[in-house]
């Protein structure tokens, strides 16, 4: 397996679309078709080929050693998490199709959409802290760039804000990663984590949890982190405000959060109840962030912040349940957000309209958006047997075992509050009276194709918690992250060979 | 597996909405009637059974007892007599939509009643909540926000549920927990217990339809399809709703007597405050779905005495209201289809233009005010004695208190009776509007429908000891219960039965010999009545409206100050919009929060060194 293609054939991509497909706006659709398709059935090819190697493929890019290289490193979770990441992507890519026709400069999406994710891909393969910065940086300034990607004022300061949050943060990543670099005289992760658990008393490490909670908070938008978000997701084109609320909060925020925490620093308690509360307070304070709003795409944003809490939640319980229900919430959401986005993009395409205030009855006269919106809300909401159901209830669940009745209750309240704002949504945008003045636009096949398929995997996903499929599938995830520190063990025979 | 019974009754109507989802709008329809047969004629089997169960994955997923099987039997009973009424006459916009929806909505609910494990129940539950908005929705914009409120409603009945469940199984694994070994005792098992009980209880109460979780039902009856506000809200959301709140008294707690207590209160006050507003409703929808609720009121009242009479009343008491609350949504579905106003002002005197939808609508009316010898009159006397019952045997402070229950419960049913005489007279009664001259009875399969249902209110109440109560009823209650050893008095229907074919024969007798009748013109002042002299029953008890502590009690519950579902919206609007506000899209703003985070966590941090 050449762990190095999910980095370069987006990267190469990016870069061929740039070169050659700046007028032949087909050849830009065509090659970026091909590139997040093949990394998206290889990532698949990727994780089931992981049992045989036992858990952890390890490559250097280059003949050198391993100070001077750069490491990547597949194990479940980052396999998991290439799979979340290339699955939205394709059908992002798939639905942008058509509707980037009413932008200019297709080459220019699709060039910056592969250098997102040639970042996202890098972030997730990576093992050292150095190039996590540096992909991190790779896929948050193409990302910018997007946001701003129709010019319009509102876009361009939702981009200006997005950017400068970004930066302050990442420089306090940096900053953690310049401590941990004086401290340890390393950047491969797994030996800063081996350096740690020799010395673990270090009073600067706590510096770092503080540095890295902040920057890497930011990333996941959790409260109070968050404000970047409902700027700058509505304000990005459909198919990358599903990358942004479907994959790239995960894989900056919580997947970076989770290896760093988890699996160098061994999952300190006290990291994990400040988690625990942020956790809560974002689902809670997005829960009822997204009530009031009447702007679809920023409800969506912030009920992202409210959804990433869950994931988190699952996490910060630190029990094996609680990691099961936030790697599952972690994947659905993906799923179910990424569809919510695209139906608010074709209704957008459609109607030219994106306050629900405006919109209304579009139940007749966008079926597809209307059913596929419906499941997409059933799922997010929690109701059986859509895949959110689940997940929601086996963190709530996990609380509860674990002993937290009172985060529990909250947590399970606050799905009356999701289900009240998307059914908000829903009475207005889909079955309220009609109040359309604008032309209506019918919604083109690429935009339905994607829809459709994300809907039809907000219930089969459900599957995955058949206990035979669990077993191979999401188990060894839940292993990975629960076994916290033998990630270390397991590069260190790497590490001698290469 | 397909040879278990309890899984055929989920399986069948699923594989029925499978094939519905295909073929044409006729066959779906035959696909739906037989299965729905079937499931009737396989609940029928599993009632006649001994207790059955199923398992998979080596845990025990479908079981029934002797009160689910009752339960199972009329969901089933009910749906197969509201699905014939549904044959014809559904409006054509969502016709075959509904044909989707109906076999999976039984199929959901028979689930819910044969479910033994925890997820399969928490599942089903809230599947079986769903059914209820997407019925709403087949109505499209005038339904829209109705149907939020009543899933919104529902959902916090979910959630309600899986947290009730979860406190009381944070020892057991909740995947494979089975729901009848579920047994609790409240006394010294610590307040999380009594948290515990109170979320189970709401979670039953906002399904059946009881106060303060009512609101939802009589918005949903307003607007919904007729023919799904027959079906669910006012029969097998009642069922359910009830299944779940005789589960929660009688097997998965032991409660102290003060929480009977409570409940007994919370019944007698969803009695009075349904139909209280009941009587002032302008609209006949809204009228039924507060009876509806009030209804409700009597079968928390029954189930929370504890005891044998009370328990069994209140049972009795579900399954009349879920009989006589369809036939009367029915009843008035008939006059809405062939009349198609639904403006009370311009109905009137159609008792003689639909006289078997007036005879069944007249039966329901009477039999759900508690007038003898029709069903509804039996069960709210076993009510009535298992509260008092239970006031001899406390002390006199709660004596009082319960018996201004029964007092308010006997006062409701007097106002229930002046509610149907609203709802009849402005129908039925009264002079006919020139405008509906023309209408005819409804055609055979609603009339037919309506009429099988009034046909059960007379003969559940006729014989109401020798089949229901003895039938059904009495074998959850255990083996050896017996009608004598539960009722205070003893009284037989057939005596009833008996004075009463004396009395009707007498008044025959008395009509015979003194056969004279004059029909006059109406006059007013001199002139013959015009249509603007009608009275139309819409006024009535209007000066209730505008007595003393009335008037404003009805001004603040027209605001929807008791609103449940309003107040929690307000709420979170409120506490949404601090928020909102603090979000000024200021950037300096933004990264002071950034870097004050930062600050915080670090502290934190420190302070755990």
């Amino acid at each position: 397996m050449i762990l190095s293609q999910f980095i370069f054939v987006p990267l190469f991509a990016a870069f061929l679309i740039a070169l050659v497909a700046r007028k032949r706006e087909n050849i830009a659709t065509a090659i970026a078709l091909i590139a997040t398709g093949w990394i998206f059935i290889f990532s698949l090819i990727a994780f089931f080929k992981l049992p045989a190697e036992a858990g952890m493929i390890m490559k250097t890019t280059s003949g050198w050693k391993i100070p001077f290289t750069i490491a990547l490193v597949l194990d479940h979770l980052s396999a998991f998490m290439l799979i979340v990441i290339n699955l939205v992507a394709f059908f992002s890519a798939f639905y942008a199709i058509q509707y980037i026709k009413h932008f200019t400069g297709k080459w220019n999406f699709f060039a910056l959409f592969m250098l997102m994710l040639a970042g996202m891909n890098g972030v997730a393969l990576t093992g050292d802290f150095f190039n996590l910065y540096v992909f991190m940086e790779i896929s948050l300034i193409s990302a910018y760039a997007l946001v701003a990607f129709g010019t319009e004022s509102e876009e361009l300061e939702a981009s200006f804000k997005y950017a400068t949050m970004g930066a302050i943060t990442s420089t306090m990543i940096l900053f953690g990663i310049g401590i941990l670099y004086s401290f340890t005289s390393t950047l491969n992760m797994a030996q800063v984590g081996q350096t740690i658990q020799a010395n673990p008393s270090n009073k600067l490490l706590f510096l770092v949890y503080g540095l890295f909670i902040a920057g890497f908070g930011l990333k996941t938008a959790l409260v109070p982190f968050h404000a970047w978000l409902p700027d700058a997701h509505p304000s990005a084109p459909a198919p990358i405000s599903a990358m942004l609320s479907g994959v790239l909060i995960k894989t900056l925020g919580v997947y970076a959060l989770i290896r760093i925490f988890f699996n160098i620093f061994g999952a300190p308690p006290v990291v994990l109840t400040i988690l625990l509360l942020l956790a809560t307070l974002s689902i809670v304070i997005g829960g009822f962030l997204s009530l009031v709003q009447w702007d679809f795409k920023r409800l969506l944003g912030f009920s992202s912040i409210s959804q990433i809490g869950y994931v988190i939640l699952g996490f910060a319980l630190g029990t094996k349940l609680g990691i099961l229900g936030g790697v599952l919430h972690l994947l659905y959401h993906s799923i179910f957000k990424s569809l919510l986005f695209l139906d608010s993009g074709a209704v957008e395409y459609a109607t030219g309209e994106r306050d629900i205030r405006k919109l209304g009855g579009l139940a007749k006269k966008m079926p597809v958006t209307s059913f596929t919106n419906m499941i997409g809300t059933l799922s997010i909401a929690g109701i059986p047997p859509f895949n959110g159901f689940f997940s929601k209830l086996i963190i709530i669940i996990a609380c509860f075992a674990a002993g937290h009745f009172v985060i529990g209750f909250i947590a399970a309240l606050a799905s009356i509050v999701t289900l009240a704002y998307f059914l908000k949504v829903q009475k207005h945008a889909f079955y309220g009276e009609s109040k359309l003045k604008n032309n209506f636009e019918k919604v083109p096949f690429t935009l339905k194709t994607s829809m459709i398929i994300l809907a039809v995997l907000c219930l089969v996903s459900s599957l995955l918690l058949i206990p035979s499929v669990r077993q191979t599938t999401v188990q060894p995830i839940v292993d990975a992250v629960w076994n916290a520190t033998q990630y270390i063990d397991k590069i260190v025979p790497f590490l001698g060979s290469v | 597996m397909l040879r278990n019974y309890l899984t055929l009754i989920v399986l069948i109507p699923m594989v029925v909405t499978i094939l519905n989802i295909i073929f044409p709008k006729i066959l779906k329809k035959i696909f739906t009637l037989l299965g729905s047969f079937a499931t009737l004629y396989f609940s029928i089997k599993i009632f006649s059974a001994q207790n059955l169960n199923f398992s998979l994955l080596g845990n025990e997923i479908l079981q029934v007892d002797t009160l689910s099987k009752f339960i199972l039997l009329f969901i089933n009973i009910l749906s197969f007599i509201i699905l014939i009424y549904s044959l014809k006459n559904v409006k054509p916009d969502f016709e075959s939509k509904f044909f989707l929806l109906f076999p999976i909505t039984i199929a959901f609910c028979n689930g819910v009643t044969v479910s033994a494990n925890t997820l399969t129940f928490i599942i089903f539950w809230g599947l079986s909540g769903l059914a209820i908005y997407l019925f709403g929705l087949l109505k499209g914009k005038p339904a829209a926000e109705s149907s939020r409120k009543a899933f919104i409603v529902i959902g916090a009945s979910d959630v309600l549920l899986i947290v009730g469940l979860l406190l009381l199984a944070t020892s057991t694994n909740i995947f494979s927990g089975n729901i009848f070994a579920i047994n609790v005792s409240l006394v010294g098992n610590g307040i999380i217990s009594y948290i515990a009980f109170f979320c189970l209880l709401l979670a039953a109460f906002a399904k059946a339809g009881a106060f303060p979780m009512h609101t939802w039902v009589p918005d949903f009856a307003k607007d919904a399809p007729i023919e799904s506000v027959a079906f669910l809200p006012a029969a097998l959301d009642k069922l359910l709703g009830i299944y779940l709140l005789a589960r929660i008294m009688m097997n998965f707690f032991k409660i102290p007597f003060f929480v009977n207590g409570i409940v007994m209160a919370l019944g007698a006050i969803t009695i009075i405050v349904a139909v209280m507003m009941a009587l002032v409703q302008h609209d006949l929808r809204r009228l039924l779905g507060y009876l509806t609720v009030s209804s409700a009121g009597y079968m928390v009242l029954g189930l929370a005495t504890g005891n044998s009479v009370g328990i069994a009343g209140g049972l009795f008491y579900m399954l009349n209201s879920a009989i006589c609350m369809s036939c009367l949504f029915m009843a008035y579905g008939n006059v809405e289809k062939r009349t198609g106003i639904a403006d009370l002002d311009k109905l009137g005197g159609l008792a003689r233009r639909m006289p078997l939808t007036f005879i069944a609508a007249l039966i329901g009316a009477l039999s759900i005010s508690g007038i003898p010898p029709f069903n509804g009159f039996f069960s709210k006397w076993m009510v009535y004695q298992g509260v008092l019952q239970t006031a001899s045997e406390q002390n006199h402070i709660w004596q009082i208190v319960i018996n201004t229950c029964l007092l308010l419960a006997v006062f409701g049913s007097a106002l229930t009776l002046a509610s149907f005489m609203k709802f009849i007279h402005s129908i039925f009664l009264g002079k006919l509007p020139k405008k509906l001259e023309n209408t005819k009875e409804i055609t055979f399969n609603n009339w037919f429908a309506t009429m099988l249902l009034s046909l059960l209110c007379v003969i559940f109440g006729l014989f109401a000891f020798a089949i229901p109560v003895k039938m059904f009823i009495l074998p959850i209650l255990g083996p050896t219960t017996t009608l004598s050893n539960i009722l205070l008095g003893f009284y037989s229907s057939t005596t009833i039965i008996f004075l009463f074919i004396v009395s009707i024969i007498l008044g025959l007798i008395v009509y015979l010999i003194f056969k004279k009748i004059r029909f006059d013109d109406e006059y007013v002042g001199a002139k013959p009545t015009t249509e603007a002299n009608r009275i139309t029953g819409v006024d009535f008890y209007n000066d209730i409206k505008e007595m003393r502590p009335f008037k404003q009690i009805y001004a603040l519950a027209e605001k929807k100050y008791f609103d449940i579902y309003n107040l929690g919206a307000k709420f979170s609007l409120w506490f949404g919009d601090i928020f909102h506000r603090l979000h000024t899209g200021l950037l300096h703003t933004y990264a002071i929060w950034t870097l004050a985070g930062l600050v915080i966590i670090t502290l934190i941090l420190i302070s755990a060194l």
